[in-house]
């Protein structure tokens, strides 16, 4: 995460935006290791960045098991604190803070591009 | 991520006062995890959380309030969050969890929810 915020700051990239990539990378990231793998191992993620004209652009390709996170449902609320599970937040926050995601399995890899707003 | 904590209020009344400040993302989580369920769950009194000083929560700092506050509610005792800015504000209104972990605009809202 250093590393993309070091390389967007560099890039004179508002800090909205830097935290706002830093929250949908982290949000990424977590759900491809605690639920792409298996086991545990070496598992590699790919990550490029790039800045289209008005926008900050994420490519995150592993080999993990397939999963469109376009596909996963809204969380629902738990009705009491008793009642609620911790987790489940990534995705909305993913979607909430994204003008876009697009998701594509390409010889046996995850391929899952994430586009935001640069303020 | 870093956390300061005091006492507001005297006698039976006293509340935890957090302040939490820096990114409450995986790493930020990790490095208070433990001092910040101390310092409520442990306390056996209701807490508030001061979030103006936060530039970041992500899923991992929305999980450690849901489950502080789940453990406090055992125990009879509540958290509320108060102050949160900007993209924090939005974590929280995204995650939807007021019903759950209260998010008060200021202290002096945050203490009169406890209050009730």
């Amino acid at each position: 995460m250093k590393a993309v915020e070091a390389f967007l700051a560099a890039k004179a990239v508002a800090l909205r935006t830097r935290l706002r990539t830093s929250l949908v990378l982290e949000e990424a990231m977590m759900n491809i290791v605690m639920h792409g793998f298996e086991q545990p191992g070496d598992q590699r993620v790919e990550l490029a960045v790039t800045l289209p004209t008005g926008a900050v652009c994420l490519r995150l390709e592993d080999e993990g098991k397939a999963f469109d996170p376009r596909s996963a449902a809204e969380p629902t609320v738990a009705p009491s604190l008793a009642e609620a599970q911790p987790g489940g937040q990534g995705i909305p926050l993913m979607r909430r803070f994204t003008r876009s995601m697009d998701y594509e399995r390409i010889g046996g890899r995850s391929v899952l591009t994430l586009t935001l707003d640069a303020d | 991520m870093d956390i300061a904590v005091s006492q507001v209020g005297e006698g039976a009344g006293t509340l935890v006062k957090l302040v939490l400040s820096g990114r409450l993302d995986t790493a930020g989580v990790g490095q208070i995890e433990t001092r910040f369920t101390a310092a409520t769950v442990a306390a056996g009194r209701d807490a508030i959380v001061d979030l103006s000083a936060v530039e970041l929560v992500t899923s991992m700092g929305i999980r450690m309030f849901i489950s502080v506050a789940r453990s406090m509610s055992q125990r009879h005792r509540r958290l509320v969050l108060f102050g949160a800015r900007d993209l924090v504000g939005q974590v929280l209104d995204t995650a939807a969890i007021d019903s759950l972990v209260p998010h008060a605009a200021d202290q002096a809202a945050a203490v009169a929810l406890l209050r009730r």
